[in-house]
């Protein structure tokens, strides 16, 4: 494991702590922030492919064994987001954090809406309205402004990993 | 495989990754739906619950400090206004104390009259909330109770102030109860006004509605909702809460019926999870059947009373089994 990665999963332990203490306790009117989500859109920009699907995976499943849902939806649908997440950022990325930022909001978007579709689909007590007003488009809004501060906390992280990996040389 | 995975062996080997991953997730979907309530993924999900059960604590715990930070603030930043202000909401809340001291006993009386009782015969675990649901589609709690103290899925769960709930899923010290305000929730109710029954659905902006009510009956804001005990589930005669909204004319098709939980406007700390409980209907039956046939009439001359004479004739039609943990439920012909 090296040090990008090791930095990387601490940060995404640091992510199912907060979703299961904090989280309850910032929800604004019913809308609670899902750190999770938060977290994997975050990293998917910043670490290399394998390493995401492998940590995205995990979070996806820890996410839905906290909770009451389908076991396997929420890892499925960050598994897509962070291959489609590589590819608008080999698209559309010019290196700006501008760009990356919309990314980053679009993705947290879509997921939600995947999410919300999964929910609806696989329980029939909601309706589709509900579930996209009350739950989706809010929290989508939410997470929106949590992901892009946590991505640029993620980037200068795993960039300081970068650097002190370099610093210390290859064995000889 | 789409070149965005790059050429080569790391292209490949990112690609393979990603479909076994992706297989996976697919088959945890699959499984969890088609398997029952004691299914292999199901027990996983129960298991992470109970092993983040101290986890859960802190999270109760957090909610705790930020009530008491959020009080004291208030307090702190309080003026000599607000103070003035205070004292004048004492003064009010004292007659209104007396006030409502003169509806007590008015409805004490009125309880009297209706054989009502305003006290439940419960026995049962009492427990603290440790957390509640980590996600917005749920309206679920963590309680610190669980099978090693007598608590089992099916039971339900009350406040002070009425029913909140039923246990759906316990691990040896915990258990996550279901709110009566989760959208996956359905109660048996009867409006104590005109005894009329229906399904009580929470929802997930957190409203109960009442459905499966006859169009032509009349429905006040106002009316008390009791659990009826049919289906089982839930004990007889448990308050719920009272009809908050009404919308749309009683004879129209699409009226709306909005209940408001019992206790809503506060938040609840403690809990008691009901294992046992003396209906405050069971004795009234008993009773009225008692009186019943005091009261019935020989109409032929026969020397016997006649069926259909007393005064609590719909009182005979119905009949109930109560069984322990389930309620009352239809008794079978």
């Amino acid at each position: 494991m090296n040090g990008r990665f090791g930095i990387a999963v601490l940060g995404a332990l640091l992510a199912v702590v907060l979703q299961i203490v904090v989280a309850p306790n910032i929800a604004i009117m019913g809308t609670m922030p899902q750190f999770i989500i938060v977290y994997a859109v975050a990293i998917s920009l910043v670490l290399p492919r394998d390493q995401v699907y492998v940590l995205v995976f995990a979070l996806g499943m820890l996410g839905d064994l906290l909770g009451y849902g389908p076991v396997g939806a929420l890892p499925f649908i960050l598994l897509i987001a962070s291959v489609a997440i590589d590819f608008a950022q080999k698209t559309f990325g010019n290196g700006t954090l501008f760009v990356s930022c919309i990314i980053v909001v679009a993705f947290v978007i879509v997921i939600h809406f995947l999410h919300a579709a999964f929910m609806i689909a696989m329980t029939s007590s909601y309706s589709a309205l509900e579930a996209f007003a009350l739950i989706a488009v809010p929290e989508a809004l939410y997470d929106s402004v949590l992901a892009v501060l946590c991505y640029l906390v993620v980037r200068r992280l795993l960039s300081m990993g970068e650097t002190t990996m370099a610093s210390v040389g290859p064995l000889k | 495989m789409p070149s965005w995975f790059g050429q080569g062996s790391t292209g490949e080997r990112s690609a393979i990754l990603l479909t076994v991953l992706l297989v996976l997730s697919l088959a945890c979907v699959t499984l969890y739906a088609r398997e029952g309530e004691d299914g292999a993924i199901h027990a996983a999900q129960q298991a992470a619950s109970g092993l983040l059960g101290p986890l859960k604590a802190v999270s109760g715990g957090v909610s705790a400090t930020e009530n008491s930070i959020s009080n004291r603030l208030e307090d702190i930043t309080a003026d000599p206004n607000s103070l003035v202000a205070l004292r004048e909401q004492n003064q009010q809340l004292r007659e209104t104390v007396a006030e409502l001291e003169e509806f007590r006993q008015e409805a004490v009386r009125l309880e009297g009259l209706l054989q009502v009782k305003n006290t439940y015969n419960a026995q049962g675990i009492s427990a603290r909330i440790l957390s509640r649901a980590t996600d917005a589609w749920n309206r679920i709690v963590s309680i610190d109770a669980g099978t090693a103290e007598g608590v089992r899925a099916g039971l339900p769960v009350m406040s002070t102030a009425g029913l909140i709930g039923q246990v759906v899923s316990t691990t040896e010290h915990t258990a996550d109860v279901r709110l009566i305000q989760d959208s996956q929730s359905g109660i048996a109710v009867i409006v104590q006004s005109n005894r009329e029954e229906g399904i009580l659905y929470g929802s997930l902006e957190g409203l109960l509605y009442l459905e499966d009510i006859e169009d032509d009956i009349e429905i006040q804001p106002g009316d008390v909702v009791l659990t009826s005990g049919l289906g089982g589930g839930y004990y007889r005669g448990i308050m719920v809460g009272t009809v908050l909204k009404v919308e749309g004319e009683a004879g129209a098709g699409s009226r709306k019926i909005i209940v408001e939980p019992t206790g809503s406007d506060k938040p609840y700390e403690e809990v008691y999870v009901v294992t046992s409980m003396t209906s405050p209907y069971e004795g009234d039956l008993k009773d009225k059947n008692e009186e019943e046939k005091q009261s019935m009439i020989d109409l032929d001359g026969d020397g016997i009373p006649d069926e259909g004479t007393g005064y609590y004739q719909s009182y005979e039609d119905e009949s109930y089994a109560y069984d322990e943990g389930y309620g009352y439920s239809e008794e079978e012909e």
